[in-house]
């Protein structure tokens, strides 16, 4: 891959790059779902599940090593030769696109929920798209800018959820360790989906000034992520308790309503305005992957044609994130793009290591 | 020429801003600030598991002291929306809804019906519940002396309440967390119109999602020690020697809780320690405060207090059946699964062994001996 400043980012822009794929939607949903496997234990199953998008860093990070200049696209090209490597990168940028209308229709299904119940949904979804398209378009040192700076804002909504502590109830987070072994691994199955983001390095691995610093920012990315998701399950286990969670659909957004914050009144809009900007950032960073990926496939210049390509690709998003008919069907979508994520995340660089490594082509690439 | 056009574009956005599908102007909304939930007044009616909805609502433009009360009889509480759009000019906006009132007949039947409340994410969960003596829709037509307005009255009093003295305050969130989870019951407040007033006398038991009992005012004191619930509150005390009255008075005190739960002779026992500290208020007694009675003080109130409690432990456990003072959730988090079957069987709380301790420390007397 060329060097091309406009898509080179530091390794502290590549942290907050992966922050911000990695907390997309899931967060908001994340208590529950791992709840009503492991109980009060949640917080444990999530503790075992980051071990899973570590994995996944030190495979695609192996991955980098090997080919440190080359992006998922040129790697699978070299191994696989044109064809079909060109073949199994579509099937990559489908599932960016994929996992960004998953993100897409989950902000507009909350913005739908609790603020504008009366929008249709497409005109909250088609916003979204053009702030993600003209976000994108910029190229990857400005989205690294972007998720640094919605990150800060992140933590302002985070602070505000504090306040419910006041309803807090310890009794709720015990006995430790009472759930089964076997609910703790299947919750921390589940939490691993959660960690999808961490596909993003296969694209934006080589666009990293100081590549050495790759694995430690990826490590501190999760080590972030796993906080911020520490933080909200234990919040929502402390006020709702593993039983009464199972009753909400958005136990983050209902637990800024559970105490009345004077001037604001309703906590739940305040936290949603902030967390607004902060939700749609994989949408951007996943559809900045799928643009520049496919400018490669198609063997393009990427200062001609990433930008349109860019907008033809939000639209992509924009008109799978409409196709499900409710938000059950959503759920299923959802659930769907999650199964694969390992295979983007694991299976994909593992079966390249092997392949690179049976072909003995060793540190010679790039 | 770019960025003029991107300029242009963002313009007609905020252009288009204004008529946004959910803008509206707040003169043109229909404001509930308290809904009561009642079955219908004519016995036949009730069969029909039909119910009357009532609210008091506010107009923005008059001001909190115009208000008007929509009653209308409807199968479900959100049909009580549609009902409402055939006589209500504004478009009804429930943001607003600070207390919810249930009639005794319908929380009696269950509270299962708030769903439609709960659902709606534009509806508050911090709205405060209170059960009815008699009927909620004739509450709301008190002409309340002590308020320009029934809805901000009936806010200040219950959502103040625990402040105020020994008495609970229940949110809708409280509400639900509480019939959701298991070993857990609700309880909500009671109040009663008199007239030119409406008065808190007791608390509403519920088995989950249904009331089964109520208590009155000093057990509701005992109930809110006992339940952990943090209050500060008066309480009177008569000291006797020999018969006969030596002093008497009241302190003001605020309450803690601590709970432990064990086996003891094989059976599940719960230790509950209640603590309370405060001031002196008062002493009728022309002797002055010495330490012996400053003790006398202190001894008579933990002792009355004790009394009250293992009195209402005692109906508890004989007559309600349920654990309306919130200790069966110490026993899920000693024991966890190994004790869930027998939680959610229906005598636990009956067969537990419950021992209470009251200890009162007066740090404070005031300004004279």
């Amino acid at each position: 891959m060329k060097s091309n400043p406009r898509f080179l980012i530091t390794s502290k822009q590549l942290i907050f790059v992966i922050v911000g794929c990695t907390l997309g939607i899931g967060y908001l949903t994340l208590p529950r779902e791992i709840s009503a496997i492991s109980g009060h234990d949640a917080w444990i199953s999530i503790i075992i599940g980051s071990i899973v998008p570590l994995l996944s860093l030190s495979l695609i990070a192996k991955l980098g090593s090997i080919f440190p200049s080359l992006t998922i696209v040129e790697i699978l090209e070299v191994l696989l030769g044109r064809f079909t490597g060109s073949l199994l990168s579509i099937l990559v940028i489908a599932y960016f696109l994929n996992a960004a209308a998953v993100v897409l229709r989950g902000m507009t299904e909350i913005v739908s929920t609790f603020i504008l119940p009366q929008t249709p949904m497409f005109i909250i979804a088609g916003l979204f798209s053009i702030t993600a398209w003209y976000s994108a378009k910029r190229g990857l040192k400005v989205l690294g800018r972007l998720n640094e700076i919605m990150f800060y804002i992140f933590l302002l909504a985070l602070a505000v959820l504090l306040i419910p502590l006041m309803n807090a109830d310890v009794t709720n987070m015990l006995p430790v360790f009472d759930a089964n072994p076997l609910d703790l691994i299947e919750g921390a199955a589940d939490t691993s989906f959660a960690f999808v983001g961490i596909g993003i390095l296969l694209v934006v691995y080589p666009m990293v000034t100081r590549r050495e610093e790759v694995i430690k920012a990826g490590q501190t990315a999760i080590g972030i992520v796993l906080t911020i998701y520490l933080f909200i399950t234990v919040i929502c286990l402390l006020v709702f308790g593993s039983e009464s969670l199972q009753y909400e659909m958005w136990p983050l957004l209902t637990l800024a309503k559970t105490q009345e914050i004077p001037v604001l009144q309703r906590g739940d809009l305040f936290v949603l305005i902030l967390l607004t900007g902060f939700g749609i950032k994989p949408v951007i960073n996943f559809v900045f992957a799928s643009s520049f990926s496919l400018v490669q496939v198609l063997n393009q210049e990427e200062e001609k044609y990433y930008s349109p390509l860019a907008l033809i690709l939000t639209i992509v998003v924009f008109c799978l994130s409409i196709l499900p008919e409710n938000i059950l069907s959503f759920i299923v979508y959802q659930n769907l793009v999650g199964l694969i994520s390992p295979v983007i995340g694991i299976g994909l660089p593992a079966v390249l290591l092997v392949i690179g490594w049976l072909r003995k082509r060793g540190a010679t690439y790039g | 020429m770019g960025r003029k056009c991107l300029l242009l574009f963002f313009c007609l956005q905020l252009v288009c801003v204004t008529g946004c599908y959910d803008y509206h102007d707040v003169e043109d909304l229909t404001l509930p600030i308290v809904v009561s939930y009642d079955l219908p007044a004519k016995p036949g009616n009730q069969e029909s598991r039909k119910m009357v909805v009532s609210a008091v609502i506010i107009n923005p433009t008059a001001g909190m002291a115009q208000t008007r009360i929509d009653s209308m009889e409807v199968q479900t509480t959100a049909d009580a929306r549609n009902a409402n759009a055939h006589f209500s000019p504004g478009l009804l906006v429930l943001g607003q809804i600070q207390v919810i009132l249930h009639g005794e007949n319908i929380a009696r039947r269950g509270l299962g019906i708030d769903d439609g409340l709960l659902r709606v994410a534009q509806i508050k969960r911090t709205m405060y519940m209170a059960i009815v003596e008699g009927r909620g829709d004739e509450l709301l037509k008190t002409k309340v002396s002590v308020a320009p307005e029934i809805g901000v009255y009936l806010l200040d009093l219950l959502n103040s309440a625990q402040r105020r003295t020994f008495l609970p305050t229940t949110t809708m969130h409280d509400f639900e967390v509480n019939a959701t989870t298991i070993g857990r019951n609700p309880i909500i407040p009671i109040i009663k119109d008199e007239g030119t007033r409406i008065r808190i006398i007791g608390t509403g038991i519920f088995d989950k999602k249904r009331l089964i009992a109520k208590v009155g005012i000093r057990d509701t004191r005992s109930l809110v020690l006992l339940r952990g619930l943090k209050c500060n509150g008066f309480i009177p005390f008569v000291i006797e020697q020999d018969g006969e009255k030596v002093d008497e008075g009241t302190v003001v005190v605020s309450n803690t809780r601590k709970v432990k739960a064990g086996y003891e002779d094989g059976r599940v026992t719960f230790r509950i320690d209640i603590s309370l500290k405060g001031s002196l208020l008062e002493h009728s007694s022309p002797e002055l405060v010495d330490e012996t009675r400053l003790r006398e003080i202190q001894e008579t109130v933990s002792q009355t207090i004790a009394s009250d409690c293992r009195r209402l432990i005692q109906k508890m456990q004989e007559d309600i059946g349920v654990d309306f003072i919130d200790i069966t959730k110490y026993a899920k988090a000693k024991w966890g699964s190994e004790i869930r079957n027998q939680i959610e069987g229906d005598d636990f709380i009956e067969d537990v062994r419950i021992v209470v301790n009251v200890k009162t420390s007066i740090v404070q007397l005031g300004q004279t001996r």
